[in-house]
């Protein structure tokens, strides 16, 4: 196997690790909300799975991420909207549910759905950033005397913070930068965006660990 | 590595950069701010701890003053008016239907003036700090069985040991209480109390062949809430088990070493 090769399957390795950590949220006392994601995450790995196939066999698959992003920014929103506890919050998430399909169809009809849609990629991970801040806000106002290191959305946040902050302006310039810097984009997209993917799965891991016992206060 | 080090490359490199540090910074942030809520939750239970704990002394104070008002006016004032009107009766002349009649009137003053002399004593705070706790306590079992109204059992064990005079004004008051509670709702007809000293702490047990009121304290009256808070001041456990129809059972251990 050689080093590239090694380099851009380690992400999906750490992914799937974090998807088997997840599964954890069936057997304890764990909310819905957790037994959700670690379902979505599953389903991440597996189509983190094809994409390298696909990839491995030479064929585009951004469709598939295209898919995938579309899937993950409605289920992100959808968890968010039972964790964050503000109204604008809430609306924010009904508009964003109208917003994402038009946009997805917009630039589906503009540039077809064969190329990353990197404008629903921008708006999406900004919407995403806009919801783990809105959660960090709810967390600084609480009144709540539980650490914040014992709640798994904190992680996740967290997570998501960092992944779609330190990714969005990559992603968003992605068709343009293969475009003009096929080489730089590889090396960027193999050790940075793989580096925070696996910080993701790390926080994630994190997330779902942080806390055995769900009764005691929830 | 990239072809050209262009402008596109450096804004991708800074706007990540300035990300990081930005979620890195709201990350501490909440670390930080997380420290000093629960530094403030902490000290305000200590606040309200240290509040309720000098209420609870005033109003202990207040009431062991009034006690002793109340206990110096029944001495001084109706005890000597008592006093009086039995010096009367026994220097009337009367016939001798009218002598048994006196006399029973007498006999009755004397009850009376025994027991405004054992209530005075009970409730002065001073004759506690005299007799100490464990007199105290004995006396007004003594006061019970007087009344003829309960079978009064007292036993104890271990050698006693020397408890600061506050505590024990406090031991007293809640074992009073418990007293007085048995009196006026037991409905029972006998009461058990033991104190047992070991390892330098006293356990106190009253039980009472009373109706009692179930496991579960529905809405607690105010004397047990007062019982706990005392017991809380010394600081002692105080337990309360009862079941319906087989009396009530209180407990207070005050462990010595804990002063």
């Amino acid at each position: 196997m050689n080093t590239k090769l090694l380099i851009s399957t380690f992400p999906l390795v750490v992914v799937g690790c974090a998807a088997a950590v997840s599964l954890v949220s069936f057997r304890r006392h764990y909310p819905a909300a957790l037994r959700v994601l670690s379902v979505f995450w599953v389903f991440n790995f597996c189509v983190d799975l094809c994409g390298h196939i696909t990839k491995f066999y030479g064929l585009k698959n951004h469709w598939l991420y295209n898919i995938y992003f579309w899937l993950m920014y409605l289920v992100l929103a959808h968890l968010y909207d039972g964790q964050v506890k503000h109204k604008y919050v809430h609306l924010a998430i009904r508009v964003f549910y109208i917003v994402l399909p038009l946009l997805v169809l917009a630039e589906s009809l503009v540039s077809g759905i064969d190329k990353l849609q990197t404008m629903m990629l921008v708006a999406g991970s900004i919407f995403m950033i806009f919801l783990a801040a809105a959660y960090f806000r709810q967390l600084y106002l609480s009144e709540d005397n539980e650490s914040v290191a014992r709640d798994p959305w904190f992680w996740f946040s967290f997570g998501f913070i960092l992944y779609f902050g330190c990714t969005v302006p990559f992603l968003g310039m992605l068709n343009y930068l293969w475009g003009h810097y096929k080489e730089f984009t590889n090396f960027y997209y193999s050790y940075f965006c793989n580096s925070f993917a696996i910080l993701l799965n790390l926080l994630i891991i994190t997330g779902f660990l942080c806390r055995k016992n769900f009764q005691k206060s929830r | 590595m990239p072809e050209k080090f262009s402008e596109v490359t450096l804004i991708l490199f800074a706007s990540t950069l300035i990300i990081l540090l930005l979620t890195g910074l709201i990350v501490i942030s909440l670390f930080i701010n997380q420290r000093r809520k629960y530094r403030f939750h902490r000290e305000k239970f200590e606040m309200k701890t240290n509040f309720d704990r000098e209420l609870l002394r005033s109003h202990l104070e207040i009431q062991s003053q009034a006690f002793e008002s109340i206990s110096r006016e029944l001495h001084d004032n109706v005890g000597t008016l008592i006093s009086i009107a039995m010096v009367h009766i026994r220097s009337m002349s009367a016939s001798a239907t009218e002598t048994e009649k006196v006399s029973e009137v007498d006999s009755l003053l004397n009850e009376a003036m025994d027991s405004l002399r054992d209530i005075s004593r009970s409730i002065n705070p001073e004759n506690i700090n005299r007799l100490g706790w464990q007199k105290s306590f004995v006396a007004e079992l003594d006061r019970i069985r007087k009344t003829k109204l309960f079978d009064v059992y007292y036993s104890e064990e271990g050698l006693p040991f020397a408890i600061e005079i506050q505590k024990q004004i406090i031991i007293f008051r809640i074992l009073q209480e418990t007293l007085n509670n048995i009196v006026k709702h037991s409905c029972g007809n006998q009461i058990y109390s033991h104190v047992g000293f070991a390892n330098n702490t006293v356990s106190i047990t009253i039980r009472d062949d009373g109706k009692g009121f179930g496991t579960e304290l529905p809405g607690e009256g105010a004397g047990i809430k007062n019982m706990r808070s005392r017991a809380s001041m010394l600081p002692a456990a105080f337990d309360i088990q009862s079941v319906v129809g087989s009396g009530t059972t209180v407990r207070l251990t005050y462990p010595e070493q804990t002063i």
